[in-house]
């Protein structure tokens, strides 16, 4: 009994460590730490001593049984005394709750029936990590638990997480560790394995700090995972669990404070009958507030003519493309309406109210119509037309507003990415390959950092963070152009969808969802009106080169490369999708004629670099010896007692020589082991020994050539 | 594959399965949690491998005592484990066994570097022989006890094996023998000058054998004992035919010679396949059946024991033979028992498996 006592203790405090580190977070996220974490540890040590003291079942099932009551008694007393009174509500209040939680009316873990399951899983635990030694399982179970909650309560748990973790091989090595070992050795050994486990457990908390490449890296090679998670929706889900409402993550009205991640939400908003693919404008905004957008001023007017004609380029008036019909479906009621760049005709006889805000150019549908039926006329000015327009310091202020906040490094680099271009549709584009492809931006909606307080969420985008969704391209750009003077705005709505049916009369159905929303620049062309630009990458907008597909070919062949790319794009067009995203990626590359070549070229020098490294280094390893005695050999050819013993030594780690050996002996030891020697190897001892002790100094002629045939060799040999 | 490949294997696969859960959790959720769990697991691995890394191959075994092993008989075997040139990392658990005898035998030593050990092992051989080296296993796990690798290291000899030592039947077949032969032990030849012992006086001794001038001083009666040179007349033949009971007969001549070694005069004749190598006191630990039948030598007055697994028809004539000039006696092996034939008397002699030395 004291014996197995003895053997034993060391694994109940270890599993007791477990036990308690796993124990404290739970308590913290339920707000139980505040009644007394001391109660709580007091009696997680009683219940494991108990196992560890008592063996006989009789006992310590009644007291399980009791200081598992008293501790949810002293959580929850229900201002009753201890006792059968006290149970009888406790249990009954878990009778209630149960079927609650069941129908979903309510959707989180209430506090007193998280306690009773927790405590009961400890208690379990104990007895499996105490009276069995199963240690697996247990802390499997433990730290899976922590990483779960560390997930859904967002709190940092990597300490408790690593303390376990080290709890757990240090319990599993006590127990490989064989008995009858001396006692000094054990203690040394589990001393030592806790000094690397407390060392590691710095040193892995530091090395993010110091090495924060490591993890960037690790991080941006795996953003397509998260994209993909993201598309399951089980971000939303996690961020939606313990709420009444769930957020929204879509399209949202409040654009007054932009920034990080942002989950997907696959449910689907509309479908919509149409002829042809095209972005969805719902509204713009132009007052930048250096943390999003806002608009100035918001009045509302009804519309009262009918039908309503509105037009996105009403300054337009040029040619428009045959009318065809758009038809609406909402799959929840929606007020606003998503609309086409071009010109609409809405019938207003069957919508009952409809606002119209002109400052955002947004259609509100006060009565909520479940389907809506336009018709849609397309702008057809082409890109030489819209590269006529001059470059001209705008004068419009609302429209080239920049907070005073901003920093002027975002005119400085608008004005470097823009300097050789001399129209203002160039300046544009350059602006825009530069967010998409040049600058080194990367697309993400779930690595997206939050903009710190004190900075400008364009600005941080920019030149620090460099990672972001349509909302940080959009506004960036919009910011970009609007500090060297030219007009543009930002404008929200969602991409053209998926296309879910296509029809034999031309007609096709997109299906928009939630996680379509998206958001772009908007600029102002004299006598062209606002037109939209795309520089978020993996994204592409028809409008600004829907000229380009009616276009003939030989003009093509003079726009500038950048353009030529464009028809191209349009067939293989890409959804904001990031599985999609590849062949934009594609087309990338092969936009500019040099870079492509570049990183291909580096990585395959890198490799080279590698491997001749690899190889390099496995003939230094195995010729070094020879190396450096040849070195030995020039630097000092008359040192013949040196080039002797360095051979001796290399000698000695292939045939390893008794401390007291003589030369001699040992030299024909060595050429009996290895008869390839052929004699130099003693011929060599016999003249170091004449040189040493004889008095007679050896020729270099007799000794040269010898030298590097046994050191040649010894290289083989090893 | 050996078993503790498999075993490395299987937790390697439990590891992996540990770390993609981890990793894919640190990617997706992308929390300090979980990064720092990842980097906390991958530098422990990398530590745990990097305990693995010194190498066994380097630690010599030898052997620091000559002693003769006998097979089924456990006995102590003393080694000397060291290493050259200690190692740079010493190595966390060291587990030394002899690969003959599992692990139930077996030696830990935490936090090796290479220092010279001296350890002792019992041994129990299963087979006769002189090796040349010895083989023991070197199991070594890294500093957390998650993965072991495992060196056989060999132990120069020679180790001589030698049969079992069965004493007690060694001593039934003496007294057997010597009930039967009835002047067995007897010594008859020709009395020479050199005194062996002197004795008290018994009655029956001539009296020119005592010394009276000792018996003068002593007063009593001493008797000279003078060494009586005498053509060895026993013989202990060993006919070594391949049979099933060849190694039972092995060990039954080696026991009974190491018998009765101190007790008599004797020449010995082995019949069997003896190595070339082999030296002289150790030829019962090689020999091996013969191919094919041999002759007997022609003995003429003298006392045969011949030893044979079986007899086979050319045996019996040989044999036959022989009786007429020779008192001759027979052990073999009759239906599966031990038997002693001697002038058509066949008694079988009770074989209460191997005791061993008394």
């Amino acid at each position: 009994m004291k014996n197995s006592l003895k053997e034993r203790w060391p694994f109940a405090l270890l599993s007791f460590f477990i036990l308690i580190t796993a124990a404290l977070p739970f308590l913290k996220v339920y707000n139980l730490a505040q009644a007394n974490t001391f109660f709580f540890g007091g009696m997680l040590a009683l219940v494991c001593s108990m196992t560890l003291l008592v063996k006989n079942q009789l006992v310590i099932l009644p007291f399980y049984m009791l200081s598992y009551s008293f501790t949810l008694y002293y959580y929850f007393p229900f201002s009753r005394s201890f006792g059968f009174s006290w149970f009888s509500v406790f249990v009954q209040k878990m009778l209630v709750t149960y079927p609650k939680m069941i129908s979903g009316e309510i959707n989180y873990l209430p506090d007193f029936f998280a306690l009773a399951i927790i405590l009961f899983l400890l208690i379990l635990l104990n007895v499996l990590l105490i009276r069995y030694e199963r240690w697996l399982l247990g802390t499997l179970l433990l730290i899976g638990y922590l990483l779960m909650l560390a997930v859904f309560n967002r709190l940092n748990l990597g300490l408790h997480v690593i303390l376990i973790t080290s709890f757990a091989i240090l319990f599993y090595g006590l127990k490989h560790t064989p008995n009858w070992l001396a006692k000094q050795v054990k203690l040394k050994l589990f001393l030592l394995s806790s000094t690397a486990l407390f060392l590691l457990a710095v040193g892995s908390y530091f090395f993010p700090v110091l090495f924060p490449r490591s993890q960037i890296f690790l991080i941006t090679q795996t953003a397509s995972i998260r994209d993909y998670v993201n598309q399951q929706g089980i971000y939303q889900k996690i961020e939606g669990y313990g709420r009444d409402s769930l957020a929204t993550a879509g399209f949202s009205e409040n654009d007054a404070q932009l920034g990080g991640p942002l989950s997907d939400d696959q449910s689907v908003l509309f479908t919509a009958q149409q002829t042809s693919e095209h972005y969805w404008r719902v509204e713009t905004k132009n007052y930048y507030t250096g943390k999003g957008w806002k608009n100035t001023s918001e009045i509302v007017t009804v519309v009262a003519e009918h039908p309503l004609i509105l037009s996105t380029n009403p300054e337009y008036q040029g040619t428009l493309a045959a009318e065809t019909s758009i038809t609406l479906t909402f799959n929840a009621p929606k007020d606003y309406l998503p609309y086409p760049y071009g010109t609409i005709s809405l019938p207003l006889n069957k919508l009952g109210q409809v606002e119209q805000i002109k400052d955002k150019q947004r259609i509100n549908l006060t009565s909520k119509p479940k389907s809506i039926q336009f018709t849609w006329q397309k702008p057809t000015f082409t890109q030489e037309s819209l590269g006529q327009v001059p470059y001209q310091i705008s004068l419009d202020e609302q429209n080239s507003q920049i907070p005073l906040t901003t920093p002027n490094r975002i005119k400085e680099l608008a004005i470097s990415i823009t300097e050789n271009q001399v129209t203002l549709y160039d300046k544009v584009k350059a602006v825009e390959r530069y967010l998409k492809q040049e600058g080194g931006y990367r697309y993400s909606k779930t690595d997206t950092p939050f903009t710190p307080q004190n900075e400008d969420y364009v600005d941080h985008f920019l030149f620090e963070s460099k990672v972001g969704y349509c909302d940080n391209f959009s506004s960036a750009m919009t910011i970009l152009l609007r500090s060297i003077g030219i007009s543009s705005r930002w404008a929200k709505g969602f991409s053209p969808g998926e296309l879910t049916r296509s029809e034999n009369t031309g007609y096709q159905e997109y299906t928009i969802k939630n996680s379509d929303a998206h958001s772009w620049p908007e600029v102002y062309f004299e006598e062209y009106g606002w037109i939209p630009f795309e520089p978020t990458p993996s994204f592409v907008n028809e409008v600004s080169q829907a000229t380009a597909t009616t276009t003939s070919s030989t003009e093509k062949t003079l726009e500038s490369s950048a353009e030529t790319t464009v028809s191209s794009e349009t067939k293989n067009r890409t959804e904001a999708t990031s599985s999609n995203s590849e062949p934009v990626t594609k087309k990338n590359t092969q936009d500019s004629v040099s870079s492509p070549w570049l990183p291909v070229l580096r990585n395959m020098a890198i490799g080279l670099l590698v491997i001749l490294l690899a190889v390099g280094s496995f003939f230094l390893k195995k010729y070094f010896f020879l190396l450096r005695f040849s070195l030995a050999l020039k630097l000092h050819p008359k040192q013949f007692a040196k080039a002797y013993s360095l051979l001796l030594r290399k000698a000695e780690h292939i045939l390893p020589r008794q401390p007291d050996e003589p030369l001699t002996s040992y030299a024909q030891r060595l050429e009996h082991a290895y008869v390839q020697f052929h004699g130099s190897f003693i011929q060599l001892t016999e003249l170091y020994e004449q040189d040493l002790y004889g008095d007679v100094k050896a020729k270099k002629v007799d000794y040269a050539g010898l030298l590097k045939h046994t050191a040649g060799l010894l290289t083989r040999l090893k | 594959m050996r078993r503790y490949l498999i075993n490395n294997l299987i937790r390697a696969i439990g590891i992996a399965f540990v770390y993609t859960a981890v990793f894919l959790y640190a990617i997706i959720f992308n929390n300090p949690t979980g990064w720092l769990l990842f980097f906390f697991l991958l530098f422990l691995l990398l530590l745990d491998i990097l305990t693995l890394l010194p190498s066994l191959k380097k630690i010599k075994v030898h052997s620091i005592e000559k002693t003769i092993y006998r097979v089924h008989q456990s006995s102590n075997i003393q080694v000397e484990l060291f290493r050259y040139r200690p190692t740079l990392l010493p190595i966390p658990t060291l587990l030394v066994f002899l690969s003959e005898n599992s692990a139930t035998n077996s030696h830990y030593l935490g936090l090796y570097s290479g220092q010279r050990k001296d350890l002792a092992f019992e041994w129990r051989p299963s087979q006769r022989g002189i090796f040349q080296e010895l083989s023991f296993v070197l199991v070594s796990t890294d500093l957390f006890r998650l993965f072991s690798k495992q060196y056989a290291v060999k132990a120069a000899g020679p180790f001589v094996v030698m049969p079992t030592l069965q004493i007690d039947v060694a001593e039934q077949l003496y007294h057997q023998l010597v009930n039967s032969m009835v002047n067995f032990t007897t010594p008859f030849g020709n009395q020479t000058f050199s005194i062996r012992n002197f004795r008290n006086y018994q009655v029956g001794d001539p009296f020119n054998l005592v010394d009276w001038k000792l018996s003068g001083k002593r007063n009593e009666l001493i008797v000279k004992e003078y060494e009586h040179e005498a053509e060895t007349e026993t013989y202990f033949v060993f006919y070594g035919l391949a049979h099933e009971k060849f190694e039972e007969l092995v060990s039954i001549y080696y026991s009974f010679i190491h018998f009765v070694e101190h007790k008599l005069s004797f020449q010995q004749t082995i019949l069997a396949d003896i190595p070339d190598a082999a030296l002289k006191e150790f030829t019962m630990a090689t020999v091996a059946p013969l191919s094919q039948e041999c002759a007997l030598p022609s003995y003429s007055n003298k006392k045969l024991v011949i030893f044979t697994p079986c007899k086979t028809p050319q045996l019996a004539e040989q044999l036959n033979h022989l009786e007429k000039t020779n008192e001759l006696c027979l052990i073999t092996f009759e239906e599966g028992a031990l038997a002693f034939l001697w002038k058509d008397q066949i008694s079988s002699l009770h074989k209460g498996g191997p005791i061993f030395e008394k």
